[in-house]
């Protein structure tokens, strides 16, 4: 049985104790894994110095990340909705997603890389063919899957297909597409990251990248600890901006 | 109704008239040969076990389905699909959970009035809403209120489209007795001043809430539907709960509903030679 001192608070002495035996496993190894494997306190320090090349890493990075992932949320709602309801686009469309979609995206950052003229935008179209597909697959089921209540109470009142689509079928699938947006968005960081390992000046998988090259450990880990909150508190982010969104969800 | 009757009737451009429809579903006959004449400004009960394809006739009527063979026809046009002539309230509520209470009504007044103001079509809409008794409440959303306040709305939004029919499939099936009581009599109300005075078709598989609401009831047998039984309810409006359920005219009717349903069902057994329960869903 847990203590009562602990109830409530499992993870934050989880999290302690994950610490204190990283601490540990850094102040008893030796040579050359003394020398790769930074401990939590020297991390820190490090993450404290070059807190300022990593706040400028981050700018970089979501100048990439953001437009992507967001026009990848667009085009997938968009795409998501007009599939999902229309017979002729679902017959057609369908068995061309489920081939392309299983196709990871990070296949395309090469291709993608000569294709385009800079970096960013391949970057951009990566993020986006990644995004995408999560996005527009859980919408398009919840398209398709709208309650018929909601189908014959739109058929009384005589909604417009415009209408339609946008009053109902829209809020309806919502809680589908932000599911889809989920996934979306950790595809996007993973994509993110490895994109910039590629041809990247800036960013954060960069930096990572930059300081392993120079065998700067403390700043690497540093950068991994970093890009690890950053993405978390992104993917808060938009949970919380879900539950905004879906408060009528019950 | 003989056929001469049928197609005067069907040419009046007054009232709905069912003329000989029938509806299968994947080859499963659920109506056969249905011909009804509803007048305008009749209260009509619908009443039925499970399975009737009660339901069934409702959708025909709102044009959501369309008959297998026969037809419908509204005021004198033939029914191809929906219109807001026939507004329709669900056992379910329709309400759309993401609108508030003003939002769900307003979205119904936009159909009838697209001159009018965004402003306009919300302050209708508290009106609306004051009418069934939920005045001030509008920027309620439909998950913060009970099944028979939200009933009430759905209600509300219903009559926010001016139909002069109003289709009501089971729509205080959900609700706890008292609900259900309290909310036939805000119907009849409503009913009862509505100008000129809308035909109202109600679906219900409760017998007292047919003959308790309704000007006449129409029995439908199951498996497949057919049209059983037509009583007319004699009772004068306004009608007392009290009074009605004690009188004996009342217990004639619904003995002669139960007697309707008992030998229709037998007369099913013995047509499929197969042994159903005769009560279902009765």
């Amino acid at each position: 049985m847990v203590p009562n001192i602990f109830k409530g608070k499992e993870s934050l002495f989880f999290a302690l104790g994950l610490v204190l035996l990283w601490q540990a496993a850094a102040h008893f190894s030796t040579g050359q894994h003394h020398f790769l494997f930074p401990s939590p306190t020297v991390t820190a320090k490090a993450l404290w110095v070059s807190l300022p090349e990593l706040l400028k890493g981050t700018w970089y990075s979501f100048l990439i990340l953001i437009p992507g992932y967001l026009l990848a949320v667009f085009a997938g709602i968009l795409w998501g909705i007009l599939v999902g309801t229309t017979g002729w686009l679902q017959r057609s469309f369908s068995p061309f997603a489920k081939v392309a979609a299983p196709i990871p995206p990070t296949i395309y950052i090469p291709y993608a890389i000569a294709l385009l003229s800079t970096f960013r935008t391949s970057a951009i179209f990566v993020i986006f063919i990644g995004a995408f597909w999560p996005v527009f697959l859980n919408t398009a089921s919840g398209a398709a899957a709208v309650p018929a209540r909601y189908r014959d109470d739109a058929h009384i009142l005589g909604l417009s297909k415009a209408e339609y689509l946008w009053r109902v079928v829209l809020p309806s699938s919502l809680p589908q597409s932000f599911s889809g947006m989920g996934v979306g968005l950790a595809l996007s960081f993973i994509l993110l990251t490895v994109a910039e390992l590629f041809g990247a000046s800036a960013g954060l998988g960069r930096f990572v990248q930059y300081y392993a090259d120079f065998a700067d450990y403390p700043k690497m880990v540093a950068g991994i600890v970093y890009t690890g909150l950053i993405t978390f508190v992104s993917m808060g982010l938009l949970d919380k901006i879900k539950h905004r969104a879906l408060f009528w969800v019950r | 109704m003989d056929r001469e009757n049928r197609l005067s009737a069907s040419q009046s451009p007054h009232g709905l008239v069912l003329d000989r429809v029938s509806f299968g579903y994947n080859g499963v006959p659920v109506l056969e040969d249905i011909s009804l004449t509803i007048g305008e400004g009749e209260f009509l009960s619908l009443l039925g076990p499970s399975g009737s394809g009660k339901s069934t006739m409702l959708r025909l009527i709102a044009g959501i389905e369309a008959p297998s063979r026969g037809r419908i026809i509204c005021r004198g046009k033939a029914v191809t699909g929906p219109g807001i002539d026939r507004g329709m309230v669900f056992q379910d509520y329709s309400l759309y959970p993401w609108m508030n209470l003003v939002e769900n009504i307003a979205l119904a007044i936009s159909r009838i009035s697209r001159a009018t103001s965004k402003h306009e079509r919300r302050d209708l809409a508290g009106e609306y809403l004051a009418m069934v008794g939920l005045a001030g409440l509008g920027r309620k959303y439909p998950f913060e209120l009970s099944g028979g306040m939200q009933q009430r709305v759905a209600i509300a939004k219903a009559l926010a489209l001016g139909s002069p029919f109003l289709l009501m499939d089971e729509p205080f099936g959900a609700l706890d007795p008292i609900n259900r009581a309290r909310l036939q009599d805000l119907l009849i109300e409503i009913w009862s001043y509505s100008k000129p005075a809308k035909t109202v078709v109600f679906v219900t598989h409760d017998m007292d809430e047919a003959l308790y609401l309704g000007d006449r009831v129409v029995i439908l047998g199951s498996m497949p539907g057919r049209l059983i039984g037509n009583l007319d309810v004699g009772f004068a409006r306004p009608r007392s709960r009290q009074a009605y359920l004690i009188a004996p005219e009342f217990q004639v009717l619904r003995a002669r509903i139960l007697d309707l349903l008992r030998s229709y069902a037998i007369e099913r057994l013995q047509a499929d030679d197969t042994v159903k329960s005769l009560s279902e869903g009765i």
